[in-house]
């Protein structure tokens, strides 16, 4: 993509493109991204077809989806859950689908919902995610917000040792009336990130509270750290990828019962996905095909 | 679709501001700079901003300022504490040994609980679910096999100056490539996580912003 009478290809290696006289990037620049933009139109036109029985991210349901939804069924009449919101901002949009899911399928059970956030990334995006339920209808006496906790780990520890300390509402007080500190509560859905994610809560609380259940939502980069613990069984339940995350979402809407419960969501284009995947895959052949050419050549020469 | 914006003329203009930052990010991709650089300040700005906020009012007041105001003697750790901040504070002028005291406790502490939660939550429990029982039966012990067959070999491979052998050299090698095979899985991940977050992008755009899509 190198033109041959830019500044830009007659500069030094490691030195960045210069600016032509109008004060406008040089022509490989503005060329370059050429291919980035027929990428997003080719997504949207992808995302525009109607989908179709040949492309589905949900077929046939995952393990892991079902493992999740079971988990939920079978937590008691009116649980107590502890959502832990900390997620990342950046890559929060690729699991928000699966975390509403899991939010409508608590609520559905009649859950009582507290969200805390050790991260302040996570804490903005469960002040939205609380917004967002309390306008579908959530009863206030359903939600207790035990906002942000500084110090990452170490209060992870300081959580596991005393609890929801003195948050006040109809479910502080259910908690409390437990009288088994953070074992006080039924499940724990952690909503990970890179930060503090489901490891954290296996390495600091878990042992600290053996009888808690955790359950977790992360993102796909994340889920190599993370399975170990599901298989270990140390997670009672991991969503980690999209097609856990659509196939969960299929479930949920399946089971709606209005309100807040209520998992309309439009689920990640398929047809996206699978463009993206095909481009993604064409450009590794490519690029590899090219490096081991290259290669090839390189010991001819050094042959000759 | 993305839910959380109203349908309300705040809604409105909160959905056109991220659809136009959404572009002026895109913008480089034709080559235009000053709009992507535009969003960067918007960004650090904003992110700035907001951890400031959160830090004074879910932090420093509530669990520092508070108190001391309320009662001092009550809670005289948190005097402690409040020369610590003053010397985190203050560290551009402050001599080099005071400042490393605020400094080692925050590393300290942090690699306290990394290890301790790294051993008690990670390790004894990965070892104890590693090792195949009497009753796993034939893909218990087939599991056990290949998880072993590839740990070893990954960690000779972190070996470095300890005289080898031909077989212990072989293992390592073979390790090694165990390592650039599992990196590129998490690669394929790492694709496969970015690529759903530029499609949710585009998503944003045909739903919220254009109503083309629901």
């Amino acid at each position: 993509m190198t033109d041959a009478t830019t500044p830009a290809a007659t500069a030094p290696e490691g030195t960045p493109p210069r600016e032509t006289s109008s004060g406008r990037p040089p022509r490989s620049l503005r060329t370059a991204g050429l291919p980035a933009v027929a990428l997003v139109l080719g997504l949207a036109a992808a995302w525009l077809l109607p989908a179709t029985d040949l492309v589905q991210l949900r077929e046939p349901p995952p393990a892991r989806a079902a493992e999740l939804h079971a988990t939920i069924a079978g937590l008691p009449d009116r649980p107590l859950v502890l959502v832990d919101m900390d997620a990342d901002l950046g890559t929060y949009p690729e699991i928000r689908y699966a975390t509403r899911a899991a939010l409508a399928d608590l609520l559905g059970m009649g859950a009582r919902l507290a969200f805390i956030s050790f991260s302040p990334e996570g804490r903005a995006i469960a002040v939205a995610e609380e917004e967002r339920l309390a306008s579908l209808g959530a009863s206030p006496d359903r939600l207790l917000d035990l906002g942000f906790r500084s110090g990452a780990e170490a209060a992870l520890v300081q959580l596991a040792g005393n609890g929801i300390g003195d948050a006040t509402g109809a479910v502080a007080d259910a908690v409390r009336a437990r009288g088994r500190g953070l074992a006080g509560f039924d499940l724990v859905l952690v909503v990970g990130g890179g930060e503090i994610g489901p490891r954290s809560w296996i390495e600091q609380v878990e042992p600290r509270v053996p009888s808690l259940k955790v359950a977790a939502i992360t993102p796909t980069f994340l889920l190599p750290e993370v399975q170990p613990y599901r298989d270990a069984g140390q997670l009672v339940a991991l969503l980690g990828t999209l097609p856990d995350d659509t196939a969960y979402g299929a479930l949920v809407a399946s089971a709606g019962t209005g309100g807040a419960a209520t998992f309309d969501q439009a689920a990640p284009s398929a047809n996206a996905l699978l463009l993206g995947m095909l481009v993604a895959i064409g450009v590794l052949v490519v690029s590899s095909a090219g490096s081991l050419l290259g290669s090839t050549r390189g010991a001819r020469r050094g042959t000759r | 679709m993305n839910g959380f914006f109203a349908s309300d003329a705040a809604g409105t203009a909160a959905t056109w501001v991220a659809a136009l930052a959404t572009l002026a990010v895109w913008s480089y991709l034709v080559g235009e700079r000053r709009l992507l650089h535009a969003a960067q300040l918007l960004l650090a700005g904003l992110a700035t901003g907001y951890l400031a906020l959160v830090a004074i009012r879910e932090v420093l007041l509530p669990q520092l300022v508070s108190p001391l105001i309320g009662s001092t003697v009550a809670h005289p750790e948190l005097l402690v504490d409040l020369v610590l901040v003053a010397i985190l504070v203050g560290s551009r002028w402050l001599p080099r040994r005071i400042v490393a005291i605020p400094a080692a406790a925050v590393v300290g502490g942090t690699a306290g609980f990394a290890l301790g939660g790294a051993v008690t939550g990670t390790l004894l429990p990965q070892l104890a679910a590693g090792i195949v029982t009497s009753g796993s039966g034939p893909g218990g012990a087939l599991s056990g096999l290949i998880g072993l067959a590839i740990t070893v070999p990954v960690l000779l491979a972190f070996l470095h100056g300890s005289p080898r052998g031909a077989l212990v050299a072989g293992a390592a090698r073979a390790g090694r490539w165990f390592v650039v095979g599992g990196l590129g899985a998490w690669l394929g991940f790492l694709l496969l996580s970015r690529l759903a977050l530029l499609v949710d992008r585009v998503g944003f755009l045909l739903g919220d912003w254009l109503g083309l899509v629901r």
